[in-house]
């Protein structure tokens, strides 16, 4: 019984294998993809994994709820679905942050006069912290990757950034390459066990 | 203690490494699984674990059969919808 179980869990089709069959995307599109969701995985709370995440946003766009504008490449379209169940799980998550009063009470007196509504849930905002701290680690040994992305968090553009580090454009470019390939690494690489 | 907003860094953050994903190309794909010992090209490949097969708690937590895949939708559903 077990291993009838197995084997049907094995050749059962996920909702990226079904958008494969239907052409809706390429093998290289489902890499690509399979990385874009192990980024933004990083910033999940632990419960929620990339492998949901990529599925999920597969399945809305297979039953229709998700329609991609005429014009958008399907990586794309599937990407910003990926970012919006993530607004959805965090929202979700403050919904709940909320109904404790207790919670609520302490968060109005370490944020001041913040409406609440504005008020950064304290467990995205330890993850985002943590996450951000992981893919400083990642390019520990690459400084110039660790001023790009330090820059970029902080929203500044690529010749703000340059400006700051004493960059060359060669240097930014070359340096968004290494980090690419890093990234795209991490992404493909198996699931931890 | 406050709140400083590290939220909105990382998502600052991960929206442009997303964009930069988005334009690799497949040679650069093709090298990363290359860098990894992986095949994309093989039938079965690694590389596409957790994609078009589930593996680990993925495989244990979604029981397919004759409403697998509805079953296994709603378990998603559950994850993330209030």
């Amino acid at each position: 019984m077990e291993l009838s179980y197995a084997f049907n869990a094995l050749c059962w089709k996920t909702p990226a294998a079904q958008a494969l069959s239907l052409k809706l995307v390429t093998e290289g599109d489902l890499l690509r993809l399979k990385a874009i969701a192990r980024l933004h995985a990083r910033g999940l709370p632990p419960q929620i994994g990339w492998t949901d995440l990529l599925q999920e946003a597969f399945a809305r766009v297979l039953e229709g709820s998700r329609r991609r504008p005429e014009g958008l490449a399907m990586v794309p379209f599937l990407a910003g679905v990926m970012r919006s169940i993530k607004a959805e799980i965090w929202r979700r998550a403050r919904r709940e942050a909320r109904q404790i009063p207790k919670l609520l009470v302490e968060l109005q007196a370490t944020t001041g006069a913040e409406p609440l509504s504005e008020l950064p849930n304290p467990e995205h905002s330890l993850i985002a912290a943590q996450e951000l701290a992981a893919l400083d680690r990642l390019f520990a040994d690459d400084r110039h990757a660790q001023c790009i992305l330090t820059g970029l968090a902080e929203g500044l553009s690529p010749e703000e950034i340059c400006a700051a580090n004493r960059l060359t454009k060669t240097d930014y470019d070359s340096t968004r390459k290494r980090i690419r390939r890093i990234l795209l690494r991490e992404g493909l690489r198996s699931p931890q066990p | 203690m406050t709140f400083s907003r590290f939220d909105l860094k990382l998502e600052r953050l991960l929206l442009d490494l997303e964009r930069d994903l988005t334009e690799a190309t497949d040679e650069e794909i093709l090298a990363a699984a290359r860098e990894l010992g992986m095949n994309p090209a093989m039938r079965g490949s690694a590389a596409f674990f957790g994609v078009t097969r589930l593996v680990g708690p993925d495989l244990l937590r979604k029981k397919p059969g004759k409403r697998g895949r509805s079953r296994a939708r709603l378990n998603w559903a559950r994850n993330i919808e209030p």
